[in-house]
């Protein structure tokens, strides 16, 4: 995939020095990344954005190193089939395994009740409302189908019932980090926001996970393919 | 007013040409209120939906014409007033939500609202008829909105109707359009956020009239800006989201303005109790 302009896809001028545009990639990587959109309807969108700034920040630097001819001064389209960023495919597979601090809480992970495997299976895709009536068929309400039910409440937007869902979850099952994560986060974003860096991510590594959500080893452990850049 | 007045730009922060094309998409919607529906609802312009004019230029054709104008209120001021279908739209949608409060007014005993209701309505007879579905949706979230505020719902039944509305307002491209689903989701949130700012706001004055608010479940006013302000945050968070994946347009940067440093400057004033109706209609 060759960009007519890969510079304005990162919104950066064609003669930004390539500290600014690692840091406007950077950023923009945090805009879009999966773990910030996963669950989300705008899944698949976010996707596609980060898909092309990472096609047009491997573009930059090719250009820059010789490799790719800059479109500034008409050089000849060649052949732009598979791209193969290196970054792309790295992402995924470091954000979906480790981050935990899911905007949108995947229903991802997996069950050992095959009607909640069945459930988050719904949920991802985009099934809300048969997720919404299965769980309410339910009558037996383990923890896990708190922490589902309170996943389907934020889909349909009404997250003061999904909070109180993911802290019964919590309540029920204190051990399980998926469940804590979900119960804090909304009090955290909003703490990270007010304070300003108090609570900032320890590393400075581009995830949204604040200070004490921050699994240290855990993001850390895989960024040998997480790209951040600073760990 | 009711819901509105909470949606703005943090304008400090506004470059100075990104300020004078939000003041223009405001001006546009006033001038455009003022030909469609009568001088008479100019009275009760807000701001919020300039932020709708402003998304819908980026998807809408022909974009926003900006052209010199005097201010109907204050002749001597010039100014530049934005105009095209995204102005209008906004415009029918204010004039549509106008009626929907002077009717909710009217409906909760307010005496002069039962003066002005029947006016308003002949007013936007034909702004409902331009935008039939979104009318539709505004009579049927009023309804059901009295009803789950009569049954004293929680927070989240209680502002589903407003949210359900603002979602049909925000997205009156047909459902198959790419941009229709973010659009959704940012009027949802959006819904949400403003239905808990409001209740925030009015918390004191409703436990002095003894009317509904779903946060007085929480005890007092402090214990609910505590429990309101990280859902506002939340739902600031996911309609910025919306924003993001949307392409961007000529005015993205002041939408973005709006979403990410004006609603949560408003939520911090309002949770302070420093956000007055006065504020409300400072002139930018």
């Amino acid at each position: 995939m060759l960009l007519n302009d890969p510079y304005s896809v990162l919104g950066v001028s064609a003669s930004a020095s390539d500290d600014e545009i690692r840091d406007a990639y950077r950023a923009l990587v945090k805009k879009y990344h999966p773990d910030r959109y996963a669950g989300s309807p705008m899944e698949a969108q976010a996707q596609e954005k980060l898909k092309e700034i990472n096609a047009a920040y491997d573009q930059v630097q090719r250009i820059r190193s010789g490799e790719a001819p800059d479109p500034r001064y008409g050089g000849g389209s060649s052949s732009g089939g598979g791209y193969g960023s290196p970054f792309s495919g790295a992402w995924w597979g470091a954000a979906q395994g480790a981050h935990t601090d899911h905007t949108q809480y995947t229903a991802g992970g997996a069950s050992n009740d095959a009607r909640f495997n069945d459930i988050r299976e719904m949920i991802t895709r985009g099934l809300i409302a048969q997720a919404e009536a299965a769980l309410e068929r339910m009558t037996e309400r383990p923890a896990e189908w708190y922490f589902l039910r309170g996943i389907v409440h934020n889909r349909r937007g009404q997250a003061f019932n999904a909070q109180q869902c993911f802290q019964q979850a919590y309540n029920m099952e204190p051990d399980n980090v998926e469940y804590r994560n979900a119960a804090q986060r909304m009090e955290q974003a909003y703490a990270q926001r007010t304070s300003g860096g108090g609570t900032a991510n320890p590393l400075n590594c581009g995830s949204r996970i604040s200070g004490p959500a921050c699994q240290l080893m855990t993001c850390c452990f895989l960024s040998n393919m997480c790209r951040c850049f600073t760990c | 007013m009711g819901l509105f007045g909470y949606v703005r730009p943090a304008m400090e922060s506004l470059l100075v040409r990104e300020a004078r094309a939000y003041r223009a998409f405001y001006c546009g919607i006033c001038r455009q209120l003022g030909k469609q529906c009568g001088p008479f609802c100019r009275l009760f312009l807000q701001y919020d939906f300039a932020l709708l004019a402003i998304l819908m230029d980026g998807l809408m054709e022909p974009s926003s014409a900006l052209d010199e104008s005097r201010c109907a209120v204050n002749p001597l001021n010039k100014l530049t007033a934005a105009s095209g279908p995204a102005v209008e739209y906004a415009a029918d949608a204010h004039g549509i939500l106008l009626l929907g409060k002077a009717m909710d007014d009217r409906a909760d005993g307010q005496f002069q609202a039962r003066l002005y209701t029947p006016p308003l309505r002949r007013m936007t007879r034909k702004a409902q008829g331009r935008q039939p579905a979104l009318a539709e949706a505004m009579h049927r979230m009023l309804k059901r909105q009295r009803e789950a505020e009569r049954q004293g719902a929680d927070l989240d039944d209680a502002s589903q109707p407003f949210a359900e509305f603002m979602r049909e307002m925000f997205a009156p491209m047909p459902a198959a359009s790419a941009h229709a689903e973010p659009l959704r989701w940012m009027g949802e949130h959006l819904g949400r956020w403003i239905y808990i700012a409001d209740a925030l706001d009015d918390y004191d004055q409703d436990a002095k009239k003894q009317g509904y608010n779903p946060l007085h479940a929480f005890g007092s006013r402090d214990a609910a800006a505590k429990a309101a302000l990280p859902l506002l945050n939340h739902y600031a968070e996911q309609a910025l989201m919306a924003l993001d994946v949307l392409p961007e347009f000529q005015y993205t940067a002041i939408a973005h303005n709006i979403l990410e440093s004006g609603l949560f400057q408003t939520a911090e004033a309002i949770a302070a109790g420093e956000f007055s109706s006065k504020k409300r209609q400072e002139q930018y």
